[in-house]
């Protein structure tokens, strides 16, 4: 009897010590997050940390990702870059000197153009949300955008305002930084080439909070649409209110990602309403309701939009390693995009590699938006566009 | 328009005047460059989002404890931390930048990075000589108006008030007269720390609450610090409103950024002209 437990217990001990030793021999495999954690910037920031992490917890409690024949448990590494370049390149630095990583999201412009050389010289895959056209050149290899930018999807919204709306006079407002700039070039071009009259285009620092002389100048002009363009969520809700207060009653569009939920709770109810906007998610669908439940249920609060495209680009980067087969030759990875993509995203939509019209390389992960329409404090998919 | 530029600018001069007021009000007294100023504010504003916006008090009651505890913060961190450094104006300058990183990260914990809204108490506009006039906008300057003449008030005619304005202009001789110069540093902090504190919870509602909101105002009361002079009541009035309307009409006709450009190079001009500000004493 003794005998038989003593053997019992060998034998369990055996079995649990195979297992442990599965568990420890699968790889580890790296993914880097260089992101504004902290600051202005946190909410996309925390939004590109906690996508990643979601969707490196889902691979992994499916036993891992299998590449080659063998499992990779992947781990998460973010570091904080307060939305500045110095921080962005020591985060790099420790990223690929110390901590060996291969794979990163480099969420901002600010930390893409500080890195996008480096990022080429050292053949580190990364996945960015940054808006400018200037990351990309004929040369870039390794940098992939995680969705459409404005340039893409602009000329469809114009569209979209032009089959669907009256108003013809705009005045462009965005912020006074790269982001800004660029967005400001490209809405301007995309409103004149469909017949609408540009009057003005505003640039404003991003740390303003009165917009008041600012609109009380815009005002005089007589627009029938105001654009908010590249605004934070928040911003574009303290504008939409302080402009209904000056007495504008057009039409207000934001044309850069609208994050509905804080633009409204910004504005209020009442100047947010009719307020047209671009949503980068169908708040509806099933598959964002998951992610947002899962970020929710690690932060403790509502996830910015970026989670969505954050959490797709990082499905394309592991099929993407799956594809080439080798986790540690990421010329093959990069080479591998155009294998992995077309995918669906995890709202159903379809995911393509594009990019070759508007940034001259195909390094661009195509996305569906959706016009939404702000009604009775709530946002209302009003359309898609591509 | 013009009217409307000359509100806007008062309006937006009321703030940064009271911001300024704390911020003089203790380097007159203790030759300490406040820089966590701006957290004592952004203090003042996340306690309004949560009792009035979360708790649903009474605005002004809400505003009143913002003030409160930014008040008390600021006698804590006087006692504990900026006493020992009186009259060393680089470490105080580094203290202060520590403590507003600590309270702006405290914050961050305890609300996240996003901006927040607190619910609006005021909503509506009213018009003055065809100017529209925000109802709550107007509320913040009416309070403004009230906080400047009772410290005005308190400054001239109060024990307290007239022994800080013996230890700023010389704080040995207070000494010898009587005037225990710990409850004067102890109170300098505290009504600063009040100043701020109320001008961010009235100011909550209006704009967005986050961790790094009072970065802004902060460079602002320095701005309208310098201009009017350190240590300088009426210099801090006059500068304010200075910025204040330039800026106004300056941001109309032309744009922000050259609005901020113009606000500095004031500054550069009046710090060339006149080192202690239009309205400031020279340094002893």
């Amino acid at each position: 009897m003794v005998h038989k437990n003593i053997l019992r217990s060998i034998a369990v001990g055996l079995a649990l010590s195979m297992g442990l030793i599965a568990v420890t021999s699968a790889q580890t495999l790296k993914i880097g997050v260089i992101a504004p954690l902290t600051g202005g910037g946190a909410p996309w920031g925390m939004a590109a940390a906690e996508g990643t992490k979601i969707a490196a917890a889902e691979i992994n409690a499916k036993g891992g990702l299998e590449v080659g024949g063998k499992k990779y448990r992947i781990e998460v590494v973010p570091y904080d870059d307060q939305y500045k370049a110095a921080d962005a390149l020591a985060g790099y630095t420790r990223l690929v000197k110390q901590d060996g990583v291969k794979y990163m999201v480099t969420l901002t412009a600010l930390a893409g153009m500080a890195l996008k050389q480096n990022l080429e010289d050292d053949k580190v895959v990364a996945l960015t949300a940054a808006f400018s056209t200037k990351m990309f050149d004929p040369n870039t290899k390794y940098l992939f955008r995680i969705y459409s930018i404005p340039a893409d999807y602009l000329p469809s919204l114009v569209s979209w305002m032009k089959a669907n709306r009256k108003e013809r006079r705009i005045y462009l407002v965005n912020p006074n930084d790269e982001t800004g700039w660029d967005h400001d070039q490209v809405s301007d071009k995309a409103f004149k080439s469909d017949g609408f009259e540009v009057l003005g285009r505003e640039l404003y620092e991003r740390t303003q909070k009165d917009f008041q002389p600012m609109f009380t100048k815009i005002i005089a002009t007589k627009p029938d649409i105001i654009d908010l363009g590249s605004a934070p969520p928040a911003t574009a809700g303290l504008m939409a209110r302080q402009v209904r207060e000056l007495g504008y009653k057009g039409v207000i569009v934001k044309t850069g990602a609208a994050a509905p939920k804080e633009v409204i709770a910004a504005a209020g109810k009442e100047a947010a309403e009719g307020m047209i906007g671009v949503l980068g998610v169908d708040p509806v669908n099933a598959g964002y309701q998951r992610i947002a439940a899962e970020y929710k249920k690690s932060v403790g609060q509502e996830p910015n939009e970026m989670i969505l495209p954050i959490y797709d680009s990082i499905q394309v980067l592991v099929r993407a390693i799956q594809k080439a087969g080798d986790v540690n030759n990421t010329a093959k990875v990069a080479a591998a995009f155009a294998q992995a993509l077309p995918m669906k995203s995890v709202q159903g939509e379809e995911l393509a590699l594009g990019g070759k019209k508007t940034i001259g390389v195909n390094q661009q992960i195509m996305t569906v938006a959706y016009v939404g329409v702000i009604k009775n404090g709530e946002s209302v998919t009003v359309g898609k566009i591509k | 328009m013009i009217e409307q530029i000359f509100v806007n600018g008062v309006l937006a001069s009321l703030i940064y005047v009271i911001m300024a007021l704390g911020f003089t009000l203790i380097f007159g007294i203790m030759r300490i460059v406040n820089f966590a100023h701006g957290e004592f504010y952004m203090i003042g504003a996340v306690i309004v989002l949560f009792f009035f916006g979360t708790l649903g008090w009474p605005f002004f009651i809400a505003v009143a404890a913002g003030g409160m505890v930014s008040a008390i913060l600021g006698v804590v961190v006087e006692r504990v931390l900026f006493r020992p450094l009186v009259g060393d104006e680089l470490s105080g300058m580094i203290m202060s930048l520590a403590v507003g990183i600590i309270l702006q990260s405290v914050v961050l914990i305890a609300i996240g990075p996003a901006e927040q809204s607190a619910a609006r108490p005021f909503t509506g506009t009213w018009h003055l000589f065809g100017a529209v006039v925000p109802w709550d906008r107007t509320v913040v300057a009416l309070c403004a108006l009230a906080t400047l003449a009772v410290f005005y008030l308190f400054l001239k005619f109060s024990r307290l008030g007239l022994a800080m304005q013996a230890v700023a202009q010389d704080p040995q001789t207070a000494s010898l007269m009587g005037i225990e110069s710990g409850v004067v540093y102890a109170a300098a902090f505290g009504i600063a720390g009040l100043l701020a504190g109320l001008a961010g919870g009235l100011m909550a509602p209006i704009y967005t609450v986050g961790p790094y909101m009072g970065e802004l105002p902060m460079l602002k009361a320095f701005v309208v610090v310098i201009l009017g002079g350190l240590g300088s009541i009426p210099g801090a009035v006059m500068g304010g409103l200075l910025i204040g309307l330039s800026e106004s009409v300056l941001t109309t006709f032309l744009d922000s950024t050259a609005a901020l450009i113009a606000s500095f190079v004031i500054v550069l001009l009046v710090v060339v002209t006149r080192p202690t500000g239009l309205m400031g004493k020279s340094v002893r």
